[in-house]
């Protein structure tokens, strides 16, 4: 066991390595000079040639990677380029509000998703299943921009009912969260449920289901003692996997709702070229999806013993 | 699939309107069939005689069987169109699990349904591209700006009325226009970058599957790194970075694309990026699916007859995951539509003068706070985009069904 993650642990470095050579390759070598970007174009070619000394982008590329690399071993991105605070600061302040958007918005999802699945899976092939699948699929092909301004139109402009752009940090700012919620389930839940039926009736169709009704069990005992465990596995992955993406926060509901979220904060800092800023997120984002992919496989084999780490 | 359950086989009753719907495309394949095979003539003539019939002979009876096959199906003598290749089906010979799939395709309502919508979503673009549908699309008029569905307005100094049907947008464009336009751009993203990252994730998945090793190590460290960044946050970045560096649009106003064949640089960008970023599902499953048939006996029977490894990886194994490729092949075609409209929105898409549907609904949500509402062209744009994405959705739902045999019941 130990020796699975610490080879996995391993192998996670050249992916690291990886991103932050996609990163680099993407802004310091195809992008155009950031303190030309920084100045405006009416700059003298002198103080763009100062910003960038004081950057470190008239250094020689190699150089610039190496001086990257360390500040990804040293977690220590240095100041924003457009903000001048510390990019690990930055991040701090981002995560509370992205994960107040994303993580109830996640678990409520995921509870109306497996209730729906198992409800499906219980009642196949019934008019109610139908009905389910149906929307579910109509749901994931409504553009998700849609779903944001029609639900920012009417719910909050001309109903009024909730208030239509901000943030707050405190208790009574859940106002504000409500209607990001309500419209980041709407998104996900079709796609789950799917993908939750599917799981429980591949399940439904093994052999262990049917000696279990030949013993004379209930369809519902059936259900929630042996198929649903056994269901959950992939279930559980998925939701795992999905984890470090709440982190980076949903961009597009940031921008819409004025939420001070990571998701907002990187894409403004790829339309400033902040590059420290850019290059923090991206890195700590594949750590967090290389530690939560690894958490995900060691769960698989947690909950079904056949699964061997290998 | 048994002889019986063959027998009890009824086609949908829309398979028939799907067929009518589709007359006009099987005319076009027959029609490049028939030269493919006239300009393959001299080829097969040259090279693939035998001792029985010679190449001449041969070539004339593939190019006769292909025309007179074709004829057939178009003048609804015959089911089945037929092969390129020009092969035909031996008496007694089992049919293949292509045609089982179709039969299956066949039965569902469902599938009938969206392949009808699809059909009818590509004619709409091809005759927006070739200038049948809404060839004025970007003649907007001053006093046309953002009049309501149904309403009338002077087309030209004559007094000519003109009806816009879907009301009109700030510049006085028809809206309807607008949205047949953005038909063909959505149509082109989906097509191209499905099919760009389609072939990149087929072709790096089967190396990595059939060989193993340092191969398999790079491909498969290349996917992880690429899934490691949030797509959308990739995408914007990739986007962006391009968009804003001027020796990149340089180059590409140079190049024949821009020149002679009118492609926007926002076109362009936006199909090369999607295609060369989302290969990863479909490298995932096509490295599994090698991974599981590089041992099987027919490969190693392929092998033991010596074909070139090339041979064996796309002739003998391939098209036993092509299935697989297919399937994914319609969702990244969603895909890459649905990610149009969010990179428009965020400015790094087309240019805002261009028809499509991103700039439509971006445009559109500003619209929508204004004092005198207008909805038409953000709904117009929202309901166009639903009906494709829906009908393909519901056709790769029926294609999984009907072609992967883990399913079958």
């Amino acid at each position: 066991m130990w020796a699975y993650i610490i080879r996995r642990l391993l192998q996670a470095i050249p992916t690291i390595f990886g991103v932050t050579l996609i990163v680099f390759l993407l802004f310091n070598v195809v992008a155009d000079n950031p303190a030309v970007t920084l100045l405006g174009n009416k700059a003298t070619p002198e103080a763009v040639a100062a910003l960038s000394k004081e950057m470190g982008t008239d250094k020689p590329l190699p150089v610039q990677y190496l001086q990257f690399l360390k500040e990804a071993v040293t977690f220590d991105f240095g100041d924003s380029w457009k903000t001048n605070r510390p990019v690990s600061d930055m991040l701090l302040d981002g995560v509370g509000p992205s994960l107040s958007v994303t993580l109830p918005a996640f678990l409520l999802a995921t509870l109306i998703a497996v209730a729906l699945a198992l409800f499906c899976a219980f009642y196949r092939d019934s008019f109610a299943d139908r009905i389910t699948v149906i929307l579910s699929v109509a749901g994931m092909s409504i553009s998700s921009l849609a779903y944001i301004i029609f639900g920012q139109y009417f719910v909050a402009f001309e109903w009024n009912l909730l208030p239509i752009f901000g943030h707050q940090g405190s208790i009574e700012g859940v106002v504000f969260l409500l209607l990001p919620w309500v419209i980041w389930i709407a998104l996900s839940v079709g796609q789950e449920v799917r993908f939750f039926r599917t799981a429980v009736l591949e399940e439904m169709g093994q052999d262990y289901v049917r000696t279990a009704a030949a013993k004379g069990l209930g369809t519902g005992r059936i259900l929630f003692k042996h198929i649903l465990k056994n269901a959950m596995i992939p279930v559980i992955t998925r939701l795992v996997i999905s984890i470090p993406f709440l982190f980076v926060g949903s961009l597009l509901l940031e921008k819409f709702f004025g939420i001070p979220g990571l998701g907002d904060m990187s894409y403004t800092a790829i339309t400033e070229q902040d590059f420290p800023v850019i290059k923090a997120m991206t890195f700590f984002s594949a750590i967090a999806y290389i530690i939560f992919n690894l958490i995900s496989d060691i769960l698989y084999a947690v909950v079904d013993p056949r699964v061997r780490l290998r | 699939m048994s002889d019986a359950s063959a027998n009890v086989y009824r086609a949908s009753w829309l398979a028939w309107p799907a067929r009518l719907v589709c007359w006009p495309l099987a005319a076009m394949y027959v029609l490049c069939g028939v030269l493919w095979r006239v300009l393959a003539l001299p080829f097969v003539a040259l090279f693939e005689g035998d001792a029985a019939e010679s190449g001449m002979e041969l070539g004339i009876r593939l190019l006769h069987d292909f025309a007179v096959g074709g004829i057939q199906y178009l003048g609804f003598q015959h089911d089945e169109l037929p092969a390129l290749s020009g092969r035909t089906r031996k008496e007694g010979e089992t049919h293949g699990p292509w045609w089982e799939a179709k039969r299956r395709l066949l039965k569902s309502h469902v599938a009938m349904v969206s392949v009808i919508v699809f059909v009818a979503y590509l004619y709409v673009g091809l005759g927006a591209q070739v200038g049948w549908i809404a060839p004025n699309f970007k003649d907007g008029q001053k006093e046309a700006e953002f009049l309501h569905p149904f309403s009338y307005a002077p087309a030209d100094g004559e007094g000519h009325e003109r009806l816009y049907v879907l009301g009109s947008d700030q510049l006085g464009r028809d809206v309807l226009d607008l949205a047949l336009r953005g038909t063909t751009t959505a149509l082109w993203i989906g097509l191209f970058a499905a099919t760009i990252s389609s072939i990149l994730g087929m072709f790096l998945g089967s190396l990595a599957g059939y060989f193993g090793g340092w191969v398999d190590d790079v491909i498969v460290w290349a996917y992880t790194t690429l899934s490691a960044i949030p797509y959308l946050l990739l995408l914007i970045a990739i986007s962006y970075v391009f968009k804003s560096n001027p020796s990149i649009s340089e180059w590409y106003t140079g190049t024949f694309l821009y020149k002679s064949w009118d492609v926007s640089p926002g076109l362009f960008r936006i199909i090369v990026i999607i295609g060369l970023t989302s290969w990863v599902g479909t490298c995932r499953i096509v490295r599994a699916e090698f991974i599981k048939h590089r041992d099987r006996d027919y490969v190693l029977a392929a092998r033991s007859l010596g074909f070139s490894t090339p041979r064996i990886i796309f002739r003998h194994i391939l098209p036993n995951v092509f299935h697989l490729v297919l399937i994914t092949f319609s969702l990244l075609f969603i895909g890459a539509i649905k990610f149009e409209v969010i990179l428009s929105f965020l400015g790094l898409g087309l240019e805002p003068a261009e028809a499509s549907w991103g700039n439509m609904i971006s445009k559109g949500a500003g619209e929508l706070l204004r004092a005198d509402t207008v909805w038409w062209q953000i709904t117009t744009a929202t309901v166009a985009l639903f009906g494709i994405v829906l009908a393909i959705n519901l056709l790769s739902d029926a294609l999984r069904d009907a072609l992967d045999p883990r399913l079958r019941k």
